[in-house]
């Protein structure tokens, strides 16, 4: 851990910056947004349910992106769907981070090439884990928020405020009458 | 059926009825009738709206309408073509409310209008959008090209039966020798085991019943083909074109004969699996 | 940054009446944890009472029907699997059934009773999400923790048997795709004797709990011919007195030789709705009982047979699932694929009669009442 193996004094002094002291405390402690797409959302609830508990990692679930950390994608984003999400992503406070969960966030999965999907999330809001399946076990999701967490930790990845993504929102155009605009 | 004939439909024009895998398919080429039948059809029972589904045609758009009626559990479709350039239809979902959103989904997707519907906005697609992605027009850009649409089936039934004569070698062999040679009518044939031989009609008789097969006599009255099982109106229709019209005539033909005929009529294997010869002849012995 | 107003062309908007009160217009979804999905409701709110309701749906619109116009007929069934995800098993099998009478195959004894077995377990599956997720949303927490531990366990048994958890890409035409595992019988019995015992918790802490009568009793009323009329399917029809459930009125599989009645009530309202749903997890006890013991242990899981449709033939087929009819509408052009297939998705068409379930009611009974329907989102959009 950054912080752990920093300068080390006796007596439990540890010299190190305040940044990596409060990144550690963010990383115990993440709660993402309940926002429930699609299929993935069914095995996001079980990774919270009884026998997975990932409230016991510190991640709890909150309603509101405002009072959110982390934003998980757990389902296919469709054109409709994509400016609420992208919405929902500026709505919370930074700093913020975003798992894309699922075949069809990561990159459309089985729905690619229709024309009403959106070939990954990561289009529109930047991810940080990307967790493959079609749906991913919840213990798939579990390891990706100990990744995450551990990211968080990491002084090295520090979060760096106010560096948004350009999202690329011709994605979310309607496909030309004679084909696809994209 | 009792219950169909409560429903007066006689007066209505361009109906007609047909029965496609066991399912009564009422089909109407007039929109102006649809309305109307759809009434009488409420008015009848019909009164659970099961499905209304939006297809293309390739020559115009068609509305699938499903009923089914709970008192007795009788189900009923219901098809009407539009062409392209005029895809109205009346909307029928003042009369079974079920149907609204089915129709602005048929509306969103295919781009059937139902005229006097309520509120028939875009349901699933965006307010602006303008396509009308599940027509076959609409292009894909070269993505989700049906090219499985484009592939024959596989002769599976060709295939079993390769299987079948390279097991049994020589006798069989030789039949398919003799039957290609004889259905050319060019090459000799080369007759080998008496038994092969034997299960073959003479060359004569094949003659004559597929001039039988050409020009039927028109002192015969047609039978009602639909009797066998297995042969709705669709397939009157396909046999009567190649001049089958009789039991008498189905119940002759050879296994030659019957393959020639799958393959002008596209329905493999159907003969000898709904046992038409077999059936024909029983209800040729009970006429006689 | 932020979205560039061309793209903001939302639904439509609903514009405050003005009259003795000001009308208040309050937007519910596409994010709302209570409304199991992306799912929005525009309401016109008059005090505590709702005036008016506009859902609007496609936030999960995946364009299903096109995909499958592009894939052959087996092709299209893990795709099913993902309409409605909660029952991922049940959506396989009216398709199944279409393409087995089109092609006319004979489905083996044994294959029957599997399919009819799973059909049911996944029933109990369904209807343990709903009551998790519906009692959420009404603010108790403990049946969701009860009703996820012991779906675990279900699924537990389905995943040794398909290999999947939830999507499991197992029917098929004339059968199942692989043979049950060989203690699958026996898991399934130790299982119901256990889940029998856990039932009654779960009736205590919901239709018999005095806090959750005095929400649902009279709530949320729809008459028998609305229902009718409306297309209504599944628990919310039976919940409003008519009896109608195509296990018993169009059966399919092995449900002919099983012994059951369909459960009805008369209320009509959420509460009803509810009960007939936790008399129905008894019911499904009872039928997977029923299958287990009728089941051949040994013999073919799948039928000899090719799939092969002609030209110009088509079918509609629908089986009862959790949610209601199910049904799918085949169209053939002698391809190797569907040329058209529509699927009849219960939710989508129980849905629309929220606008009249919603208006004149408590602006709190809206969640209920939403919550009572029971509706998945990837399967009104598709």
């Amino acid at each position: 851990m950054g912080l752990l193996g920093s300068d080390r004094r006796p007596d439990n002094i540890i010299l190190g910056k305040l940044d990596d002291l409060i990144n550690l405390a963010r990383s115990r402690s993440m709660w993402p947004l309940t926002f429930g797409i699609a299929c993935c959302a069914i095995e996001m609830m079980n990774s919270s349910a009884p026998r997975y508990d990932a409230d016991r990692f510190g991640f709890f679930y909150r309603n509101t992106p405002r009072q959110a950390d982390i934003m998980i994608v757990s389902g296919t984003v469709n054109k409709k769907m994509g400016k609420r999400v992208r919405t929902l992503y500026e709505q919370m406070a930074e700093p913020k981070w975003v798992i894309s969960m699922g075949a069809c966030a990561n990159q459309g999965g089985p729905f690619r090439q229709g024309y009403s999907v959106v070939e990954g999330v990561d289009k529109i809001v930047p991810v940080d884990v990307y967790v493959p399946g079609c749906p991913p076990r919840p213990e798939a999701l579990l390891q990706a928020m100990l990744l995450l967490r551990d990211k968080v930790a990491d002084p090295e990845k520090r979060y760096i405020p106010g560096t948004l993504m350009e999202a690329d929102f011709d994605v979310l155009a309607e496909p030309g009458k004679d084909g696809r605009s994209l | 059926m009792s219950t169909e004939a409560a429903i007066n439909l006689e007066d209505l024009p361009t109906l007609r009825q047909q029965t496609i895998c066991g399912e009564k398919v009422y089909q109407l080429e007039d929109p102006t009738a649809y309305r109307q039948l759809c009434e009488r059809l409420l008015a009848a029972g019909y009164d659970f709206p099961q499905c209304l589904s939006g297809v293309d045609m390739e020559y115009g758009l068609r509305t699938v309408l499903h009923l089914r009626r709970l008192s007795d559990q009788a189900e009923l479709t219901l098809w009407l073509d539009v062409p392209y350039d005029r895809p109205h239809v009346p909307s029928v979902s003042d009369l079974w409310g079920g149907v609204d959103w089915h129709e602005r989904e048929a509306y969103d997707l295919v781009g059937i209008h139902y005229d006097g519907h309520e509120d028939l906005r875009r349901i699933l697609l965006e307010d602006h959008w303008t396509i009308h992605p599940l027509q076959r027009r609409y292009d894909t850009g070269g993505y989700l090209i049906p090219d499985w649409q484009a592939k024959p089936w596989p002769d599976w039934d060709a295939i079993a039966k390769e299987k079948e004569e390279a097991a049994r070698k020589a006798a069989e062999a030789a039949e398919k020798r003799a039957a290609a040679a004889k259905a050319k009518a060019a090459k000799a044939v080369k007759p080998k085991e008496g038994e092969g031989g034997a299960k073959k009609p003479p060359l004569s008789e094949v003659k004559k019943t597929s001039d039988q097969v050409a020009k039927p006599k028109a002192a015969q009255t047609a039978d009602d083909l639909t009797k066998i099982k297995g042969i709705g109106a669709h397939y009157v229709a396909l046999l009567k074109e190649q001049g089958i019209t009789r039991f008498e005539q189905l119940a002759n033909l050879s296994d030659d004969e019957a393959k020639r005929l799958e393959e002008k009529m596209n329905f493999k294997d159907r003969i000898a699996r709904e046992q038409w010869r077999e059936q024909a002849r029983a209800l040729q012995e009970g006429k006689s | 940054m932020s979205i560039p107003a061309a793209l903001m062309t939302g639904p439509t908007v609903l514009e405050p009446v003005v009259g003795k009160t000001d009308e208040m217009i309050v937007n519910l979804g596409p994010q709302h944890p209570a409304t199991h999905g992306v799912l929005q409701i525009v309401l016109g709110v008059d005090g505590e009472r709702v005036t008016r309701a506009v859902p609007h749906i496609g936030f999960l619109h995946r364009n299903h029907e096109k995909i499958e116009e592009s894939r052959s007929y087996a092709q299209v069934i893990p795709y099913l699997d993902r309409m409605d995800y909660v029952s991922g098993l049940q959506n396989e099998l009216p398709y199944c059934l279409a393409v087995e009478d089109l092609a006319g195959l004979e489905v083996p004894e044994r294959a029957k009773y599997i399919r009819t077995a799973m059909f049911e377990f996944n029933r109990i599956i369904s209807h343990l999400v709903w009551v998790g997720t519906y009692m959420l949303d009404l603010g108790a927490i403990t049946p969701f923790l009860y009703a996820f531990r012991d779906r675990e366990m279900a699924l537990d048994i389905i995943e040794r048997t398909t290999g999947g958890r939830m999507l499991p890409n197992y029917f098929t035409f004339g059968g199942v795709r692989r043979d049950v595992h060989p203690k699958f019988w026996q898991d399934l019995l130790d299982f119901l004797d256990y889940f029998e015992k856990v039932v009654p918790e779960y009736e205590t802490l919901t239709v018999d709990a005095p806090v959750f009568q005095a929400r649902s009793v009279g709530v949320g009323l729809l008459s028998q011919e609305l229902a009718v009329n409306h297309g209504i399917s599944g628990p919310n029809l039976r919940a409003s007195g008519v009896a109608h459930d195509l296990r018993k009125d169009q059966p399919y599989d092995a449900y002919p030789e099983l012994d059951f009645s369909v459960i009805t009530r008369d209320e009509g309202d959420v509460w009803a709705r509810s009960k007939v749903r936790m008399d129905e997890i008894y019911q499904s006890i009872d039928l997977i009982r029923q299958c287990a013991e009728l089941a051949p242990r040994s013999g073919p899981y799948l039928a000899r047979g090719r799939v092969k449709i002609e030209a110009g033939e088509q079918r509609y087929r629908a089986a009862e699932i959790s949610r209601g009819q199910l049904g799918v509408y085949i169209h053939s052009d002698g391809g190797t694929g569907p040329y058209r297939s529509k699927h009849r998705s219960p939710s989508f068409v129980n849905l629309q009669i929220i606008p009249d379930l919603f208006i004149g009611q408590k602006f709190s009974d809206v969640i209920a009442i939403l919550g009572s329907i029971d509706i998945v989102l990837g399967e009104v959009d598709r």
